[in-house]
């Protein structure tokens, strides 16, 4: 499997798996993804990673935040897929966080 | 043998209708092109030495002097044809396997990262640069990067949409040490924490951190906190003791579709 920088992280399957876990449970129209939208989703996140860290080179400083709320933002406005693509954006960035132990500390609303 | 970049821009921008070069308004772009240019270049170079050769910098020196030359303004609003090359082709060592095809590497890469940014794709700092210092008033833009009629990356944009980064986007941190100190209520709730190396961090923190931290003050600790433009937050503080954190797949699933049940159910509508 071709690995990507970002694949510690979240890869295509783990975002599809994800999407289609949202239809399930919430319903919508299933539709096959779009995967150089998504490709191109992830590449723009990581992207954003790399250019917005810290000109620090220090081994304290943890990467991934930036990527999770790119991703966030790239997969709700990409429409990879016909229905479902906020839920999979939601569910994707809470996914990167939780790969590092982490979550978002917020109300429903204010989420 | 000359590599050759045909620009093309349309537009309302000052000359274009003339067919006329406004260095004015088009120099202080062109010249960031160039620097996109050679800034690829000596990346090329730099991730192919790197680690081999104990002069990374200065093997790299001579792709900073690859250069676009306009050889030609043509008609038909403003068509610049330029030669993507070395401009000291002696210091350039034209022969070593490196350099001879070094021009059509950074040429493509160059036009790719043309393509990308125009798009929003963020791929190349000074690319961006370039787009924002083109005149206001183009609506139409080509490159077109060739050698001897062959054409090996072409290019056509439109509109620019243009991706801002917002500066002081939030990093987290991690670290190991002592709490050395905390402040709490009527002063500002923080944690102090001297790492094994580095200097102290003083990190912002919620009562409860402070009270956890002062059951742990005689222990090694492990933080992660979240460095933003108004300080620094702890998020976590554990034992340094404690087991490390593992992710569970199955765990995070349900954690997720769990906690944000709600949110995704108003998404779904």
């Amino acid at each position: 499997m071709n690995q990507q920088p970002w694949s510690h992280w979240i890869d295509i399957d783990r975002i599809q798996a994800l999407h289609l876990e949202g239809l399930e449970r919430y319903a919508g129209l299933r539709s096959a993804a779009d995967l150089p939208c998504l490709e191109s989703a992830l590449g723009a996140a990581y992207n954003a990673e790399i250019y917005s860290m810290p000109e620090v080179d220090d081994e304290t400083v943890i990467s991934g935040l930036t990527f999770c709320g790119y991703l966030l933002f790239y997969i709700a406005t990409k429409q990879c897929w016909s229905d479902g693509s906020k839920r999979a954006a939601w569910s994707s960035a809470m996914w990167v966080l939780a790969t590092q132990g982490l979550t978002v500390d917020a109300s429903d609303e204010e989420a | 043998m000359a590599y050759e970049l045909d620009i093309h821009y349309e537009g309302t921008a000052p000359g274009l209708a003339e067919h006329r070069l406004s260095l004015g308004a088009f120099g202080p772009a062109l010249n960031q092109l160039v620097f996109a240019l050679r800034r690829i270049a000596t990346q090329l170079v730099k991730n192919a030495v790197e680690g081999e050769h104990p002069k990374t910098g200065r093997f790299a020196d001579p792709a900073r002097n690859l250069d676009i030359e306009i050889v030609k303004i043509n008609g038909n609003a403003l068509g610049l044809a330029t030669r993507v090359a070395f401009h000291d082709v002696a210091q350039a060592q034209p022969d070593l396997p490196l350099w001879a095809d070094l021009p059509e590497r950074a040429g493509a890469e160059l036009l790719d990262a043309l393509d990308r940014e125009s798009k929003g794709q963020l791929s190349n700092s000074a690319v961006r640069k370039y787009f924002a210092e083109l005149p206001e008033g183009i609506t139409k833009q080509s490159y077109n990067f060739h050698l001897n009629g062959r054409s090996i990356r072409k290019v056509d944009i439109g509109s620019v949409q243009l991706t801002t980064l917002p500066v002081g986007l939030a990093y987290l941190r991690k670290a190991e040490g002592d709490i050395v100190g905390v402040g709490f209520d009527p002063g500002r709730n923080e944690v102090r924490v001297k790492p094994e190396s580095g200097s102290l961090a003083v990190l912002g923190s919620a009562s409860e951190q402070v009270d956890g931290a002062l059951e742990m003050r005689h222990s090694k600790v492990r933080t992660l906190s979240v460095q933003t433009v108004k300080g620094v937050r702890l998020i976590s503080l554990r034992r340094a003791s404690d087991p490390a954190f593992k992710f569970d797949p199955e765990a995070a699933t349900k954690q997720i579709f769990t906690r944000w049940d709600n949110v995704l159910k108003k998404l779904a509508k």
